[in-house]
């Protein structure tokens, strides 16, 4: 098991070098002159000096790689070029909106999605099964977009139950909190939850299909028990997998939704960054999201072996 | 030997472009659904490419006129500067289906180079392998939206924007096909005749890979349509003023509790398209792996 | 209590239907086990032995199952008659199974010692610990070696064998009094094979209970079974005592059985192998003929005109076919069927 774990960790790490490369060339061989760029429209040539030489951008490409990436692990991601502020500070200020918002969701859907998929499974090509799937594709089909404006429209607009936008702290109690949150929450769960409800049943479905469904039939056991204890646990190494990958879209889906919503977190960070060409801000976000997504993928790949017992080894 | 014959997919060879087609008839024939869906997407594109003769100038800006409810020179009203809603709906048609298909085609040209060569070439194929998942771990969106910042505003930028972060999905799916197919009697067969490189690969690997490559191809184009709607909507790549659902939608934003029909209408547009598209790359799915899913005795 | 009869199954028949139509896979099936025998149901794959066992099991598919005719009466109960929830407390309890695929029938994810000690807490009503105390008992039972640190183990670190005898381990966990074995040895080395059921035909010996084994292998029947059903296309053809059928067969289908046993000794290089001609017929609709008509080597035309009534052949033994006679004495110089007489 510890062989696992390194073996993991040590794939995590080439990934995250060429992620963090990925993000600097991203900036660094856009067309254009990156000071311009970073500087901005406006700005007057001393200024665009100025930003050049703080950059390091009259070094080599691989010295300033190096240069970036090592303030980059040392935590130091470089100041906004609009207010002055280390983006780290940037960034911590606005995690916990975001982190709430990414957490509520997730447990949302996974409430949501792994019952609705494993039903679907059971009653394969039935009613229900295809009432959950059309809702499923309807799912991720309609933009996050438009999921929110519909909710804000009938929830808040109309039926005045929860707050058109905005965010309250979690120092307001986190009751305030989860209720500002809703209605965002049940937006992208709705798009997150389509695709897991999806991966559970095909999965399920096909542990459905294995001997040993009959031999604990013939045991006398439930069909409650059999679905939830055993084809449910077996079935739980792909949908971890998906739900994995699903927090990449789901991150996508917090910038749209934070915008909507207004809600002050990295997402609208990450919007404003862009409006404003506040790149080392935005190259900051990027790596900051993609280290993230590095590790809950390494999370994701750990709990194989919960699930698992030939993954141990 | 017959074990292993039986085991191995029905392979098509190049020559049989025709016999695919056939299938691809009689496909449509058994599935009526299907059917409806490519006519309804081949109308959507109808629309986007007539769109003069449809609907009048949707950038003509009237600001005697704004937000006037619908009418009979206006069918859906007009927005917060005097433009016709109707006419802005139409255009953007051009805008979704262009980036859909765009970045379909594109995606799938590169990305099948890229997952044929990374299926074929071991050591070559690792290292793409390793780029390839260092590019995943990038959102995918947040990877298109700094993309499309960076570079200037226009279409094109936007679809490359989109593309970029789609072409690893591609790379993953096609080089697990070649590989599959590398195991295959018939490819073993085609390699002891003596075919190799390039014929080898648009002769035996590329037809027996069309069903799946295409289905990818299918969630690629709803992808981008979704994709280049945020970004319209976020206000990144493309001037407000060029009519798109998601700009639509954006512009429709501060008045949105007065006005909500003006996020509906491009809305349910843009949700239809991606819902169609996503149909089909499902039923597409199912033909492809005719697995059927079949009730156990739970 | 020997010899009283258990399992009672008369007159079944069973239909699957679905989008390509209707599928006669049971027809008049009779057929009783008794307390303490082993009873043997043989046939080529599809010949309906597993859908007959499953049947006693009520483990098919709600849907497109019927059953229109005939009764499945177990120690008094009609099991057709019981819900689901009823049968729950009989399958597992009163009635175990083992499967043909010892490496696919364990859930993998959960070791074998929670899969015996589930089995014993919903049977018994008993704590979990009292049921693992139960789990390493029978893993004693079924002698496997180092039952106490195998307890924990999960089903991939064990052999075929080892798993097979682990699933006999789990079924016998509940004393049941009836044990359906479906091909328990064919997925198997044939040295493990001699094990397995060996060790069926000791714990019989020891628990008193009942078993039907289901295989396509008359070795296997003749080593272990008491007596035999043989089935065809749905329908049992014959059945009897072992040695009445092996040394008298009186079915052309049985026959056919026989001669397509590889020979031993020197015989085995003289004569090639036997098969049966044709195939098995297709069973979308009942036919008004002896259903092995078209293969038999001793069809007459009478075997044309009516579905032949069963006949008493001798003590114990009986079989549809009208030409009974004829079959015996055809096959009287048989290698395998002198053996037995």
């Amino acid at each position: 098991m510890p062989a696992y774990i390194l073996g993991r960790l040590a794939a995590a790490i080439p990934t995250l070098l060429l992620v963090s490369v990925f993000i600097f060339l991203l900036v660094h061989l856009a067309p254009g002159d990156p000071a311009l760029l970073i500087a901005g429209d406006n700005a007057s040539p001393a200024q665009v000096d100025q930003i050049r030489e703080r950059l390091h951008l009259d070094q080599s490409l691989p010295a300033q790689f190096v240069i970036w990436f090592s303030n980059a692990i040392q935590l130091d991601l470089g100041a906004s070029v609009y207010s002055g502020k280390p983006v780290t500070v940037l960034i911590a200020q606005r995690i916990e909106p975001t982190f709430m918002l990414a957490a509520y969701t997730m447990v949302l859907t996974v409430l949501v999605a792994i019952p609705l998929g494993t039903i679907a499974a059971w009653r394969a090509n039935g009613l229900v099964d295809r009432t959950i799937m059309a809702f499923s594709v309807a799912g991720f089909s309609v933009p996050v977009f438009v999921t929110s404006y519909l909710l804000v429209y009938l929830f808040a607009v109309k039926l005045r139950w929860f707050p058109v936008q905005g965010y309250k702290p979690l120092s307001d109690g986190i009751g305030a909190t989860l209720v500002s949150l809703t209605l965002p929450s049940i937006a992208l769960m709705l798009v997150f939850a389509a695709l897991i409800a999806r991966v559970t049943r095909a999965a399920v479905l096909e542990v459905l299909q294995e001997n040993f469904v009959r031999t604990l039939k013939a045991k006398g056991m439930s069909t409650g028990r059999i679905l939830v204890l055993h084809v449910l646990k077996t079935a739980g190494v792909p949908i971890v997998t998906v739900i994995g990958i699903g927090f990449a879209a789901l991150i996508g889906g917090v910038v749209v939704t934070e915008s909507v919503f207004n809600i002050p977190g990295i997402g609208r960070l990450t919007v404003d960054a862009i409006v404003r060409r506040d790149y080392p801000v935005v190259q900051g976000i990027i790596l900051f999201f993609s280290v993230t997504l590095i590790l809950i993928n390494l999370m994701v790949d750990l709990s194989y072996a919960l699930f698992d017992p030939r993954v141990r080894g | 030997m017959t074990a292993i014959m039986e085991q191995s997919e029905k392979p098509v060879h190049a020559s049989e472009t025709r016999l695919l087609f056939g299938e691809g008839v009689r496909f449509l024939k058994a599935h009526r659904e299907v059917t409806i869906v490519l006519l309804m997407l081949v109308a959507m594109a109808l629309v986007g490419v007539f769109a003069p003769l449809l609907a009048g100038d949707p950038m003509a800006i009237n600001p005697a006129m704004r937000y006037r409810p619908p009418s009979a020179e206006h069918w859906l009203g007009t927005d917060k500067l005097g433009r016709d809603v109707y006419a802005r709906l139409i255009y953007g048609t051009r805008n979704s289906m262009t980036v859909g298909f765009a970045v379909a085609g594109i995606t799938t040209v590169i990305g099948v180079a890229i997952g044929v060569y990374a299926g074929f070439f071991s050591i070559g194929g690792a290292i793409v392998m390793r780029l390839n998942d260092a590019m995943m771990s990038i959102p995918a969106v947040l990877l298109a939206i700094a993309l499309a910042s960076l570079m200037e505003q226009g279409l094109a930028a936007v679809i490359v924007a989109i593309t970029v972060p789609e072409i690893p999905r591609m790379v993953r799916v096609v080089r697990a096909l070649v590989l599959g197919i590398r195991r295959q009697p018939y490819l073993a067969a085609a390699v002891s005749i003596g075919t190799r490189g390039l014929p080898l690969v648009f002769r035996h690997v590329l037809p027996n890979m069309l069903g799946p490559v295409l289905v990818q191809a299918t969630y690629a184009c709803a992808s981008a349509v979704i994709t280049s709607a945020v970004l319209a909507f976020l206000g990144v790549g493309v001037s407000p003023d060029i009519p798109s659902w998601g700009g639509m939608m954006a512009a429709a934003k501060s008045m949105f509790r007065l006005h909500p029909e003006l996020m509906l209408y491009p809305g349910l547009a843009l949700s239809l398209l991606v819902l169609l598209v996503n149909i089909l790359g499902d039923r597409l799915s199912d033909a492809v792996d005719p697995r059927k899913a079949r009730r156990g005795i739970l | 209590m020997m010899g009283e009869t258990f399992l009672s199954v008369d007159n079944l028949s069973l239909t699957f239907s679905g989008k390509a139509g209707i599928h006669h896979a049971l027809t008049d099936v009779s057929f009783h086990v008794d307390r303490g025998e082993i009873l043997s149901f043989v046939g080529e794959s599809g010949c309906g032995k597993s859908v007959t066992a499953m049947s006693v099991m009520r483990l098919l598919p709600r849907y497109g199952v019927e059953y229109p005719a005939g009764s499945i009466v177990l120690d008094g109960e009609d099991l057709l008659a019981k819900s689901e929830r009823e049968m729950r407390a009989i399958r597992g309890g009163k009635i175990g199974m083992i499967f043909q695929d010892p490496m696919t029938s364990f859930t993998p994810v959960h070791t074998i010692g929670m899969q015996i000690a589930e089995t014993v807490s919903h049977h018994k009503g008993v704590s979990k610990r009292v049921a693992m105390a139960r789990a390493l008992e029978m893993l004693d039972l079924v002698r496997i070696p180092d039952a106490k640190n195998r307890i924990g183990a999960y089903p991939h670190e064990l052999s075929g064998g080892m798993r097979q005898r682990v699933m006999i381990a789990m079924v016998l966990a509940c004393d049941p009094e009836l044990l359906i074995a479906d091909e328990p040895t064919t997925a198997l080395d044939v040295t493990v094979q001699a094990e397995i059921l060996e060790l069926i035909t000791d714990l019989r010996r020891d628990l008193g209970m009942s078993v039907i084994l289901i295989t396509h292998d008359l070795g296997v029947v003749a080593e272990t079974a008491d007596r035999v059903m043989v089935m065809y296309a749905g329908r049992v053809v014959e059945e009897g005592a072992v040695a009445a059928v092996l040394g008298n067969p009186a079915h052309g289908y049985t026959a056919g059985l026989i001669e397509a046993l590889p020979l031993s000794g020197a015989a085995y290089h003289r004569q090639p192998l036997k098969e049966i001609p044709g195939a098995v017929p297709r069973l979308d609709h009942l036919v008004e003929h002896c259903i092995y008509a078209d293969r038999c080597g001793f069809v007459t035309s009478a075997c044309r005109q009516a579905v032949p009534e069963r006949q008493v052949v001798g003590r114990n033994h009986r079989a549809t076919c009208l030409n009974t006679g004829n079959v015996t004495s055809a096959l009287r110089d048989n290698e395998i069927v002198r053996a037995w007489q």
